[in-house]
């Protein structure tokens, strides 16, 4: 008995200890992605679901944290209206947009239209290196792919911001990765 | 400027312009809202298909435990009052997550509320009550932390009469919350909780009994002749150390005599008479045996 009891609490310890970890960063990624309303509730689930299948954690825990919170952006998404998405991705964005100085507000602006324009899949992971600073295997366990493939992906992306930045490219045109489609949950099913 | 330029300062500033800082994250999870959080999901089921933990004993050790709580009577009202009440002082709590468990969980039905502490409010203080002490300790803490109080609870596997009580505590401007109905083997009545001022905020830490698991051994005790121990209604005190024997077979328990204050280790019964005693775990208890006309005096007899 003693050894269960201690099997379950070295649980309940063990999440404990992931829980502290990680809460802000998972919370920063689910903001970033939904802005701060519906943060709240998605975190929540995340970690709901973590507690249910913590056998399942890797040591490194965030990436397969945020690959939960990827899911359950994509089931919120799946149930809204279009108009609601535009409408969340506008506030996310807005803190791009404010700046001290005229000209930083003009390129932010570029940069979030610019960001705004891109594919999801391009957006996101772009996301994971710059916003949540995951390095390219950590960034390819969220998403569910190989390094190599993140790498290939991320120097896209790049490419496609830096060129809707500077006008190059307008935004019907951007690339969609084959077999993507512009929504996230193309990429959760993919995995 | 070339393109791996453009690209490059392009993702730079798209780096400097996170719209969520991680600085502004630091203090996230330490705040009440995190806590309310942590402290739902651990009293929510642990496994997807509702499976029951690794080790069914585990329930029925809490069982176990429960029944020899309410069978002290220490804190049966407490516990029906706290599930009774939990939906009320959940609600009218001046905690703002707390009053909206919904936001918080999702709305999920699946998770159902955390009444491992009473907090009720009364002419301006707040009643704590600590109503499962079988939680682990970061639950309780956090559920602590969710209402605003640095207090931190550290249980402890505790002689029978002490389960579901408050053993230790050093946290300053409160008063002891004492259940009269209850009697520890200690004598008088159980500690069940305490009240704080409303606007308390000192650290401070405090230690919960809790039962212990079969073997295991107390780290806190009574006297074992008191209400709830082992032996209590042997009428053992001030016999014969021999006239034990009988009745610890009978109880299933083994003994460590202690000798004018100092332990014997001749398996044989000493001289003397029993004079006190406290269990050691469920199944061991320690007589005190004093020996008249010895070098060392002894503990004075007790009267059960």
């Amino acid at each position: 008995v003693s050894a269960h009891h201690g099997s379950a609490e070295g649980r309940e310890t063990r999440f404990t200890e992931l829980f502290a970890r990680s809460y802000g960063p998972v919370l920063g990624y689910v903001r970033r992605r939904v802005g701060t309303e519906s943060a709240e509730d998605i975190v929540a689930e995340v970690f709901f679901t973590a507690w249910r299948h913590l056998d399942r954690a890797p040591p490194e825990a965030l990436p397969w944290l945020y690959r939960i919170a990827w899911n359950a952006i994509g089931n919120q998404r799946r149930g809204q209206a279009r108009h609601q998405r535009l409408q969340q991705r506008a506030e996310v964005l807005a803190p791009l947009r404010v700046a001290d100085h005229a000209d930083e507000v003009a390129f932010r602006d570029t940069l979030a239209i610019a960001l705004d324009a891109l594919a999801e899949p391009d957006r996101e992971v772009l996301r994971l290196i710059c916003w949540e600073d995951l390095d390219p295997a950590d960034a390819a366990r969220v998403l569910g792919c190989s390094t190599a493939t993140l790498r290939v992906r991320l120097h896209r992306a790049r490419k496609r911001l830096a060129r809707l930045v500077q006008g190059a490219e307008p935004p019907h045109a951007v690339a969609v990765p084959h077999g993507a489609r512009q929504d996230p949950v193309s990429i959760q099913e993919k995995r | 400027m070339n393109d791996k330029r453009m690209t490059e300062n392009v993702v730079a500033s798209l780096a400097e312009a996170n719209p969520v800082p991680a600085v502004e994250l630091i203090a996230a999870a330490r705040s009440a809202q995190a806590d309310l959080l942590l402290g739902r999901i651990l009293s929510s089921e642990p496994y997807p298909d509702g499976r029951r933990r690794a080790g069914a004993g585990l329930a029925g050790t809490r069982t176990l435990t429960r029944k020899i709580w309410l069978g002290t009577g220490a804190a049966t009202v407490a516990v029906a009052a706290a599930i009774a009440v939990y939906g009320q002082t959940a609600a009218s709590n001046d905690n703002p997550a707390a009053s909206r468990p919904d936001a918080v969980a999702g709305g999920r039905s699946s998770v159902r509320p955390a009444h491992l502490v009473d907090f009720s409010r009364r002419d301006g203080s707040i009643v704590v009550k600590i109503t499962d002490p079988d939680a682990p300790s970061s639950q309780l803490n956090a559920i602590f932390r969710a209402h605003g109080l640095e207090i931190k609870v550290n249980v402890i596997p505790v002689s029978p009469s002490l389960a579901g009580t408050i053993v230790y505590s050093d946290v300053q401007s409160t008063r002891e919350l004492r259940d009269g109905n209850c009697d520890t083997g200690g004598g008088g009545g159980c500690w069940v909780g305490f009240i704080v001022p409303a606007s308390f905020t000192r650290p401070g830490n405090v230690t919960v009994g809790r039962a212990a698991h079969p073997g295991e051994q107390y780290e806190s005790t009574a006297s074992v002749f008191g209400p709830g121990e082992a032996l209590q209604g042997s009428g053992l005190v001030g016999k014969p150390a021999a006239d034990a024997l009988p009745v610890l077979r009978v109880r299933h328990l083994t003994v460590r005599w202690m000798v004018n204050g100092l332990w014997t280790h001749s398996p044989a019964t000493p001289d003397g008479l029993i004079s006190d005693g406290m269990g050691w775990n469920s199944t061991t208890v320690v007589i005190d045996v004093h020996v008249p006309g010895a070098k060392s005096p002894g503990p004075p007899v007790r009267k059960h």
